[in-house]
């Protein structure tokens, strides 16, 4: 029955079909477009469940996370201090064993004498009287066997010999002659002090026949260094 | 033809406006398109068969999309909303093959 004219019925079914495939795009549209709306409610929940434990789980990775950066941070900073106490002890024993040069406040000690009239103990005992009066850094400059002054670094293996004949000086193996000079950092003052007492150093110095002069420095600069041994016996334990 | 008009007018009109489905026609839209299709089908079979009425079409029509409104409202009511859209998906599917298969048969003839 296909129709010669319109009437009013088929209208009315044609605009039902319209409504119909209006309705039908509609929600092919919709349906193929919409994430989450058209999800029904059970499904939701399955997400938000899903969601939820993912969420904790990152949640306490990020809290692990946090932990290992602070403890990082933390490692950082005490094996940045122990290398900062590491190299001002390495300082330290650059010092003491004379491999830099070192400055400060300190004293000179002229001895002016005849070479046969100084003992070696004599400058051993200057070398004693100067550690026990707390000099950090010390230094003897004498005359060397080309008769120019040469220094030596005073360190813990040094020695000093007197050989004769002929009466030359061998500290640390290297020759000098007389005058000394004694350069030593260290509170001036309290080195004087024990240098100039009753008896002591510059007493017997005197004694002996030999002229001493003694002088505070405020800046003293040392600059001779120690040969460096390393140790045949001992060993780090 | 004015119903394939309608119908593919209104396709065209969907697809271009792009309206969006309001949030309370959401879960119904969905059933009430299937039953209106199985509701078209039926037309289209009684057509064939020379048995159309304009009234009766526009009533099923009607009753068909009211009532799979209904049992969709009445599931969700009933905490089994995708349940008992599942079931009349179904009913209404088997509907439609089997007017489908009819109208296959008269305009195939087999």
């Amino acid at each position: 029955m296909m129709m010669k004219r319109p009437s009013s019925t088929q209208l009315v079914i044609g605009l039902i079909l319209a409504g119909l495939g209006f309705a039908l795009a509609t929600q092919i549209a919709s349906n193929s477009s919409a994430g989450l709306q058209t999800l029904p409610q059970s499904d939701l929940v399955r997400i938000l469940d899903d969601l939820t434990s993912k969420n904790s789980r990152l949640e306490a990775e990020r809290s692990s996370l946090i932990a290992l950066n602070s403890e990082i941070t933390r490692g950082g900073a005490s094996s940045q201090t122990a290398l900062s106490a590491a190299q001002s002890r390495a300082d330290a024993l650059e010092i003491l064993t004379g491999q830099v040069a070192a400055h400060g406040p300190g004293i000179v000690l002229n001895v002016y004498a005849p070479k046969e009239a100084i003992p070696a103990e004599q400058l051993v005992a200057v070398i004693n009287e100067l550690r026990d009066a707390g000099a950090e850094v010390v230094e003897i400059v004498g005359m060397g066997e080309d008769a120019n002054p040469i220094g030596v670094r005073v360190v813990a293996s040094t020695y000093v010999v007197r050989e004769r004949p002929p009466a030359v000086f061998r500290i640390d193996g290297v020759v000098l002659n007389p005058p000394f000079t004694f350069r030593a950092i260290g509170d001036g003052p309290t080195i004087s002090a024990a240098l100039n007492i009753a008896g002591g150093v510059t007493d017997q110095f005197r004694r002996s026949g030999s002229r001493v002069a003694l002088t505070i420095e405020e800046d003293l600069t040392i600059r001779t260094l120690a040969r460096l041994t390393s140790p045949r016996y001992a060993q780090t334990k | 033809m004015i119903p394939v008009i309608g119908l593919v007018v209104g396709v065209v009109v969907g697809l271009f406006t792009h309206p969006s489905v309001p949030l309370w026609l959401q879960p119904y839209l969905p059933i009430a398109i299937v039953a209106a299709l199985d509701a078209v089908f039926g037309g289209v079979r009684a057509l064939l068969e020379r048995s159309f009425d304009d009234k009766v079409f526009v009533i099923s029509f009607g009753t068909n999309v009211v009532i799979a409104g209904l049992i969709v409202y009445l599931g969700d009511q009933l905490g089994v909303g995708s349940q008992l859209s599942t079931g009349v998906v179904v009913v209404l599917g088997i509907r439609i093959f089997t007017n489908a298969a009819a109208i296959r048969r008269f305009i195939f003839r087999a």
